[in-house]
């Protein structure tokens, strides 16, 4: 298990942070290498998403859910369930979104099974760092 | 000639790039295979679809557990009365357990379609921590047993219980230490394979494989396949380290075979470097509570130790089979106990399978080291110099053959001499002198000792064997006419330099130049039946067979002479490499000049056959006991808690030398495998049961930068029942010098009152000792 807490900002009203963290199709694609493969209700959608591990490079297929949703703290969790689709490992994960004025904090815990966790627990944690850094950025102008 | 330094035979071809490994093996029409492995630890197979992969243009066939399951090969038996499953066919058990083999044109479509079959599993709970493996509500791994409730593999303990409890009772100081030997891996530079080739018209079985053993391959390759001893031949070219690695059989063997029988095709498989460190045999995990007991005065009465054996997934250690923790029960060490008992308790976890690879003379790396620390323990309880504790209690050179505690014989030593040489060599008055004024100025400096009796040479017949097979050797020689000579022998080397310590034997009983001698190994049509080379019983097994068939040439040669000149052959004598006439040294004849007249136009005496090819097999007596003091130098960096090993001092006693260059080159290998056991291996795994050092970025092995120069020096005390006085020297450094190094750190920590911390000592795991014990 990996923990992990980011935070970004967007400038943004907390209202619209809110809508755009809880629009699968317009936040899937703001993890780097991550695709919407079908929206199958407003809070589940099937997605996939290559990741590069040092040498290795492996596409996860999975599920994202938005599976606790708190209007008045402005607090919600997508789970991410995936699998690696040359069945060498499997990457799950929630992602709790915290929202303030402009911006908000992201925790992360993931558990990362097979090959890929195998690379250790250091290299897991600085790619999956590296993710949501990328992915606040994107955050930030969403 | 015959014993002394001499370089290496068989190095010629290694430095100019002409060994020939198993990858180097091409075959006409020869395929590629390659394992689908389980990505987590424990689960239920769901199903298994492998269509997607069947259409991948490059693509042979792809073979799973129920294919194997359909001709009863689904399941494999194990070193230590077992089954292992080849290609998994319920369960996954560990992670990088086999599931499925793809054969393709090359390796590289064969390793992209195996990411085309889909498995869907149902994930279990994993048992990772071994002393939990027990709790009532641990998941059961090996439910493929009928009737099994947990995961217990064996009991088995060896002393007297009742005579140590009493001892312990009345001593005046006990002291109880926990401590893991943990998992870690030989690493061998040449990951393991095979490249099978089934002739089906003639069903004949030919398989080039990496192994330390090829007469006892060649019994598990029938007993799986089914098909006749005698029609499978097991070729092991040359081996790119072994250290037990590559004593057990690989799924990935038996799926190579399967393959060729399947294509009708030769069928290579080699594995990568994650797949050797993820699900070969891995050693040691050991978890010890060893309790010592002593009197005030530094007596030693005691020793006692309770294990938790790690066995994996599946319980294929290689030992022999009356000895389920291998030779652990030396665990009293060098010193004269009068009350010892070991109880050890295997048990199954979700973790590769293997259990005593890594140069440990089965189970005697995790027996020093627990006495070795457990002595060092004590000697800080008596507040005692534990060089003065071990000088005090070592066996005495009077009392050999020594009968141990535990049932041991050990055949001839002298430890106070071998202990005063290293004390000398290292200079330890003076370290503690330059110990006491670092300390003064708050650096961190440690002196280590340890002293060790190994037991090699497995193994007299009535007492040892694997799956029932005795573990002796064989040796045969082939003497041509002009004098040279074929030695083949049933060991395999793996760069121990049997090319040239087996010349030299022959050489030095024969009278003829080691440059003479050519050593044939490694292939079981051509060589003598024996079990193979671990455990480090070359020297002792068939380098004594190599002795005794040399002898019966001699004792051919000593007739043959009589007849070359006309003399009665008790009217001979062997003087300086050749048979002479009593009396009459000018008279006389070589090994040359009678290997001739062996095969020449000469009237022998009735009955005795030309030629002077012989073949013997050696049966041990008993084991041999190579011992050795060692002295380790550490610093500590205060700041980082780095541990730097900066001098260290060995002192070996192997019997006698055969090659003292190759010896030290031995010992050099072995104290380098010390120093990553001690500071930076561990097969380490998460809660999960994922495992977390199957990279060499990840399973941190000593390089050159990370060991100092070595400083070996030697005493000789021969064995009093091996031909030629040898007692092996491959693993003594590697049992012997971990803790050595344990024992400094420790040292090094006293004023921080550290008393242990567990193997590998890396930087956090000595500074944490630092912090708790402020």
């Amino acid at each position: 298990m990996v923990e992990l807490d980011h935070t970004f900002s967007t400038g943004k009203p907390t209202e619209y942070n809110w809508d755009a963290i809880l629009d699968l199709d317009r936040i899937i694609p703001c993890v780097e290498g991550g695709k919407v493969l079908e929206r199958e209700s407003p809070d589940r959608a099937k997605a996939e998403i290559k990741v590069k591990m040092g040498a290795m490079s492996m596409t996860f297929r999975g599920t994202v859910e938005v599976t606790e949703r708190d209007e008045d703290a402005h607090r919600a969790v997508l789970k991410v369930s995936s699998k690696d689709v040359g069945g060498q490992g499997y990457a799950n994960a929630d992602v709790a979104f915290t929202l303030s004025d402009g911006g908000g904090r992201i925790h992360t815990s993931a558990q990362v099974n097979g090959k890929p966790a195998s690379m250790g627990e250091g290299v897991v944690y600085s790619v999956l760092d590296a993710l949501i850094n990328d992915f606040t950025g994107k955050l930030a102008k969403i | 000639m015959g014993f002394g330094r001499m370089k290496r035979k068989e190095d010629a071809r290694f430095i100019r790039g002409q060994g020939r490994y198993v990858d180097d093996v091409q075959l006409p029409r020869m395929l590629h295979g390659a394992v689908l492995r389980a990505p987590v630890a424990h689960a239920r197979i769901l199903s298994i679809d492998v269509s997607a992969a069947l259409q991948h243009p490059k693509v042979h066939a792809v073979i799973t557990g129920a294919d194997l399951a359909e001709r009863g090969m689904a399941w494999m038996p194990t070193l230590s009365a077992d089954v292992q499953a080849v290609l998994a066919t319920d369960k996954v058990r560990f992670q990088g357990q086999e599931v499925a083999f793809v054969i393709a044109d090359d390796r590289y479509s064969a390793r992209d379609a195996r990411e085309l079959i889909d498995v869907e599993y149902d994930v279990l709970p994993a048992v990772v921590d071994s002393r939990r493996a027990l709790d009532p509500d641990a998941p059961v791994i090996r439910d493929d047993q009928a009737g099994r409730i947990d995961n217990h593999v064996f009991d088995w303990e060896a002393g007297d219980a009742a005579a140590t409890e009493a001892a312990f009772a009345a001593a005046d100081v006990v002291v109880e230490q926990d401590m893991l030997f943990p998992r870690s891996h030989p690493a061998p530079m040449e990951t393991c394979g095979a490249v099978a080739d089934f002739d089906r018209v003639g069903e004949r079985l030919t398989i080039w494989c990496t192994t330390q053993a090829p007469h006892a391959h060649r019994t598990l390759y029938s007993l799986i396949t089914g098909l006749p001893e005698h029609r499978i031949r097991v070729i092991s070219p040359d081996v790119g380290g072994g250290f037990g690695n590559k004593v057990p059989i690989y799924p990935g063997y038996v799926c190579a075979m399967v393959g060729s029988m399947l294509t009708g095709k030769p069928v290579k498989w080699v594995e990568d470097r994650s797949e050797n460190l993820m699900s070969t045999g891995f050693a040691r995990d050991y978890a010890m509570r060893g309790r010592i007991a002593a009197s005030r005065e530094g007596r030693l009465l005691a020793v006692a130790v309770d294990v938790i054996a790690d066995h994996g997934a599946f319980n294929a250690t290689a030992q022999p089979s009356r000895y389920p923790a291998g030779f652990f029960s030396v665990f009293t060490g060098s010193y004269d106990v009068a009350a010892a008992h070991c109880r050890v308790t295997g048990v199954y976890t979700n973790k590769a399978p293997g259990g005593v690879a890594y140069a440990c003379s089965f189970r005697i790396a995790e027996a020093v080291y627990l006495v070795e620390r457990v002595v060092d323990c004590l000697a800080r309880e008596l507040g005692m110099d534990p060089v003065e504790l071990r000088l005090k209690n070592l066996l005495r050179p009077e009392q050999f053959p020594y009968e141990s505690r535990t049932g041991w014989v050990y055949d001839s030593g002298d430890y106070e001499r071998a202990l005063r040489k290293a004390l000398g060599l290292a200079g330890y008055e003076e370290l503690r002198r330059e110990q006491a004024s670092k300390r003064a100025r708050g650096e961190l400096m440690g002196i280590g000792v340890s002293f060790f009796t190994e037991a090699v040479g497995a193994g007299p017949r009535r007492h040892m064997d694997m799956m029932g097979l005795g573990m002796n050797d064989g040796a045969a020689i082939r003497i041509s006419p002009s004098g040279t000579a074929q030695l083949a022998i049933s060991v395999q080397t793996q760069g121990q330099g049997h090319e040239t310590t087996f010349a030299q034997i022959v050489s030095e009983e024969l009278g003829i130049p080691p440059e003479d001698v050519d050593v044939v190994h490694g292939d079981t049509d051509t060589t003598p039946y024996g079990l193979g080379t671990y455990g480090s019983r070359s020297t002792p097994v068939s380098g004594a067979a190599a002795a005794l068939v040399a002898r019966k040439v001699r004792d051919r040669a000593r007739i043959v002479a009589g007849a070359m000149l006309e003399v009665a052959p008790e009217d001979l004598e062997w003087v300086r490499g050749r048979w002479a006439v009593k009396g009459d040294p000018e008279q006389g004849a070589s090994i040359r000049e009678i290997a001739l007249a062996a095969r020449g136009p000469i009237e022998l005496p009735e009955g005795v056959e030309a030629g002077l090819d012989a073949e013997a097999v050696y049966d041990p007596p008993n084991l041999t006991f190579p011992f050795g003091a060692y002295v380790c130098v550490v610093d500590v960096d205060p700041g980082t808690a780095h541990v730097k090993v900066r001098r260290f001092v060995a002192v070996d006693d192997c019997g006698v030398r055969i090659n003292p260059m190759i010896v030290e080159g031995q010992i050099h290998g072995g104290l380098t495998d010390g120093v990553g056991m001690a500071l930076m291996e561990q097969i380490a795994f998460d809660e999960d049961g994922n495992c977390l050092s199957a990279s060499l970025m990840d399973y941190l092995i000593p390089t050159a930068v990370e060991v100092p120069d070595w400083e070996t020096g030697e005493t000789v005390t021969p064995s009093p029942h091996h031909p030629i006085g040898a007692k092996g020297i491959g693993e003594s450094a590697t049992v012997g010098s971990p803790p050595a190094i344990v024992n400094a750190i420790c040292d090094a920590l006293e004023p921080f009152g550290v008393r242990h911390v567990d193997m590998p000592c890396t930087p956090s795991r000595v500074w944490e000792a630092m912090q708790g014990a402020r």
